[in-house]
C-alpha cells in the first residue's frame, strides 16, 4: 500500500504545480489582450478622468508583478472577479451554470459508456463479421463528426418549424408554462433534454466502443486466453471471466482521456441547442467580450479536468498496480 | 600486379555495380510497396484512402472544372452573386442550392475545401514540427527538459481545449482579425504536446537498444544518434499520428468558424455551417447548405480515420489477425 500512498502524494504534488502554472498561464494570457480593458467597459465616449479612475479601480495602473500577485491573492480566496456584463461575481456565474451542463453531460455519458462499452465488447467477439463492421464503421462514422452538426440535422429534421416538430427548438425549459403542476414539469424538462442528450450520446458512444474494442481485441491476443480456450471454456466465459475484466482497465485509463473531448462536445451541443450550460455561457461571453468570465471559465474547467485526471491515474493505480506512473 | 583491393564487406553485386545511393532508394522503394501491398488488402484502409482521394482531387483540381457541367464561382472574390436566388433548394443549374448570398452551395464546397484541408494539412505540420523536436529533446536528454516537458504536456492536456483556442484567438495578433494563419497557429499551438509524448516514449525505449549503444560506443555525437538513428525509427510512428492530427485540425477548424472565430471572407466547411445556422438556414430549412459542409467533414475526418487504423494495423504486426 505504501506505493498507492506515494503515488497520491507524488500526484498531488504536481497537481498543485500543475495548477499554479495555469494560474500564471491565465494571467499571462489575459494582460496580452489586445487594447486598453478600460476602453472596453465604458460605454460611448470618456473623459480622460473617468478612464483613470476605471484604470485605477481595475489595478491596471500598478507594477505588473504586483497585478500578479494580487491575482493570485484573489484566487486564493477563490475570488475571480465580477463579470464585465452581467456584474454578478464570476465563480457564482460559472458555477450556476455548470449544473446544467453537468446535468446534461452526466446523463447522456452514463448512457454512451453503458451502450459503447457493450457495443465494443460484442464487435471484439465477433471481429471482422458484419456486426462488427457495421458497429466499427458506424462508431467510427459517428466519432468523425462535428458534434454541432449533428445537433444541427437533429433539430432540422425533429423541431424546426415546418419539420416534424416533435421536440423544442431550444433551452431547457418552457417560459411560457405558468405554474406547472410537477409531472408537467418534469415532462417539459425531459422534453427538452431529449435531442441535446441524444446528440451527445451519439459522439460519445463511439469513443467508449472504439476504445473497448480495440483494448479487448488487444487482451484476445494474449496466451492467458488460449489457455482459457483450451481448457474447454466457452467462448463467453472466456470473455466474462479472462477478457473483458483486462481489458477494463485500458478503457478506464482511456476514458481519463476522453475528459477534455466530452467537454468539448458539451459546449458544442450546449450552443446548438442553447442549453443554458457552461458552453452556452462560454459563448454569450465572447459575443459579449466579457473577459473575466471567460477566464473565470477557463479556471474553473482547466481545474475540474485536472481534478478528473488525479482520480483516474488513482483508480488505475489501484485497479491494476502494474501500471508504470 | 594490381594493389590489393580495399576491403569489402558488402555483399557481393550482382550486374551493374549500385552506389549506397541508388541501394538505399531502392530499399524505401520495396519497403513502400510492401506498406501498399498490405494496405490493399486491408479494406478499411482502402476505403479511407478512397475517400480521402475524391476531397483531395476536388480541392486540388475542382475549381479548374467549372466550364465543366457546373458554372462555379470563387465565393471569396464576389459579395453577393443574384439576390433573387437567395437559399433556394437544388436545381439543375445549381445541384445543391444556393446560400444565403445567392451562390450555389457546391462553389462553396469546392472552393471551401481548398481552405479547409490547408488548414488541416498546415497545422497538422506545426503540431508535428513541434511535437516531434519536443519529443526527441525530453525522450533523448532527459533529466530537467524531459520533467519539465512531461509537466507542460500534463497541463496542456487538461487545459479545456475550447476557452483556450477562444482566447488564444482574440489574444494573438492581428488584433481581432481572425486571418487564416491565426487559426492554424492556434491549432498547432494547442495540440503538439500529445505528439511530444508518443515520440518521447518511443525514443526512451529506443534509447535502450543495442544499436544506440554500439553508436555511442564508436564516438558518435547526439545530434548524429538522433538524426540517423533514432528520428527514422520512429518515423513511421509521427506518420501515423500526422494523420490523425490532420483531421483534429480539420474539426477543430469547423469548431472554431461555428464560434464565429473564423475569417468571414474566407469561405471553409465550417464557416459554411456558421452561416447556415445563423443566417437564415433554419428559417428557410435549408437543408442543403447544412448537409454538404458538415457531411464533407465528417467524411474527410472518417477517412484519415480510417487510414490510420489500417496503418495500425500494418504497423502493429502483433494485431493482425492470425
Amino acid at each position: 500500500m505504501t506505493g498507492m500512498r506515494r503515488l497520491i502524494a507524488v500526484k498531488a504534488i504536481y497537481l498543485v504545480i500543475t495548477l499554479f502554472a495555469i494560474c500564471t498561464l491565465d494571467f499571462v494570457m489575459f494582460h496580452m489582450l489586445p487594447g486598453d480593458p478600460s476602453l472596453v467597459l465604458i460605454p460611448g465616449r470618456a473623459s480622460h478622468e473617468t478612464i483613470e479612475q476605471y484604470r485605477q479601480d481595475l489595478g491596471l495602473d500598478r507594477p505588473m508583478w504586483e497585478q500578479y500577485y494580487i491575482f493570485l491573492k484573489h484566487l486564493v480566496k477563490l475570488d475571480l472577479g465580477d463579470s464585465w456584463f452581467w456584474k454578478t461575481p464570476v465563480l457564482d456565474t460559472v458555477l450556476e451554470r455548470l449544473k446544467l451542463t453537468l446535468f446534461l453531460v452526466g446523463v447522456s455519458t452514463v448512457i454512451a459508456a453503458l451502450v459503447g462499452i457493450a457495443i465494443g465488447i460484442m464487435s471484439a467477439a465477433r471481429r471482422g463479421r458484419p456486426f462488427d463492421v457495421t458497429m466499427t464503421g458506424g462508431a467510427l462514422f459517428f466519432y468523425s463528426m462535428p458534434a454541432f452538426w449533428l445537433g444541427m440535422i437533429l433539430l432540422l429534421i425533429f423541431a424546426v418549424q415546418g419539420s416534424l416538430e416533435w421536440f423544442p427548438l431550444r433551452g431547457y425549459y418552457d417560459i411560457s408554462l405558468r405554474n406547472p403542476s410537477l409531472g408537467e414539469m418534469i415532462l417539459d424538462r425531459l422534453e427538452h433534454l431529449f435531442m441535446p442528450a441524444l446528440t451527445f450520446t451519439l459522439v460519445t458512444f463511439a469513443a467508449f466502443a472504439l476504445v473497448m474494442r480495440s483494448s479487448l481485441i488487444d487482451v484476445l491476443t494474449e496466451d492467458y486466453i488460449q489457455t482459457a480456450n483450451a481448457k474447454g471454456l466457452t467462448e463467453r466465459e472466456v470473455l466474462r471471466r479472462h477478457a473483458v475484466p483486462n481489458a477494463m482497465l485500458p478503457t478506464i485509463a482511456n476514458t481519463a482521456m476522453y475528459v477534455g473531448y466530452i467537454v468539448t462536445g458539451a459546449i458544442q451541443i450546449e450552443v446548438v441547442y442553447s442549453w443554458d450550460g457552461v458552453g452556452r455561457l462560454t459563448w454569450d461571453a465572447l459575443q459579449k467580450r466579457d473577459y473575466p468570465v471567460l477566464q473565470g471559465i477557463f479556471m474553473i474547467l482547466a481545474a475540474a479536468l485536472l481534478v478528473a485526471n488525479y482520480i483516474a491515474d488513482i483508480v488505475t493505480y489501484y485497479v491494476d498496480p502494474r501500471v508504470k506512473m | 600486379m594490381r594493389e590489393k583491393p580495399a576491403l569489402n564487406l558488402k555483399t557481393p553485386q550482382k550486374g551493374l555495380a549500385r552506389s549506397p545511393r541508388v541501394e538505399k532508394l531502392l530499399l524505401s522503394w520495396r519497403r513502400t510497396r510492401q506498406v501498399l501491398r498490405i494496405l490493399r488488402r486491408n479494406a478499411m484502409g482502402m476505403v479511407g484512402v478512397v475517400i480521402l482521394a475524391f476531397f483531395i482531387l476536388m480541392a486540388a483540381i475542382g475549381p479548374l472544372l467549372n466550364w465543366w457541367i457546373f458554372p462555379l464561382v470563387d465565393p471569396d472574390s464576389v459579395l453577393l452573386s443574384d439576390p433573387t436566388q437567395i437559399l433556394k433548394p437544388p436545381t439543375w443549374k445549381h445541384p445543391l442550392g444556393t446560400d444565403e448570398r445567392g451562390i450555389d452551395v457546391l462553389s462553396d464546397l469546392v472552393y471551401g475545401a481548398r481552405t479547409s484541408l490547408i488548414i488541416g494539412f498546415a497545422a497538422a505540420l506545426i503540431t508535428m514540427v513541434v511535437g516531434t523536436l519536443m519529443g526527441l529533446v525530453a525522450g533523448y536528454f532527459g533529466r530537467a527538459f524531459d520533467e519539465f516537458l512531461m509537466r507542460t504536456t500534463d497541463m496542456f492536456l487538461a487545459l479545456p481545449w475550447i476557452p483556450l483556442a477562444v482566447i488564444l484567438a482574440s489574444v494573438l495578433p492581428p488584433e481581432g482579425r481572425p486571418t487564416l494563419w491565426k487559426i492554424i497557429l492556434v491549432i498547432g499551438i494547442t495540440s503538439w504536446p500529445m505528439t511530444a509524448r508518443i515520440v518521447r516514449s518511443q525514443v526512451l525505449s529506443l534509447k535502450e537498444r543495442g544499436f544506440i549503444e554500439r553508436a555511442i560506443s564508436i564516438g558518435a555525437g547526439s545530434g548524429h544518434i538522433l538524426r540517423r538513428h533514432i528520428l527514422p525509427n520512429v518515423f513511421p510512428l509521427i506518420f501515423a499520428n500526422m494523420i490523425l492530427a490532420i483531421s483534429i485540425a480539420i474539426l477543430s477548424e469547423a469548431f472554431l468558424a461555428y464560434f464565429g472565430l473564423g475569417n468571414p471572407a474566407t469561405v471553409t466547411w465550417g464557416l459554411m455551417l456558421y452561416k447556415a445556422q445563423f443566417f437564415g438556414g433554419f428559417a428557410s430549412r435549408a437543408w442543403w447548405y447544412f448537409v454538404p459542409p458538415g457531411l464533407s467533414i465528417a467524411l474527410v475526418v472518417l477517412g484519415f480515420s480510417l487510414l490510420s487504423y489500417a496503418l495500425d494495423d500494418i504497423l502493429n504486426p502483433r494485431l493482425r489477425r492470425r
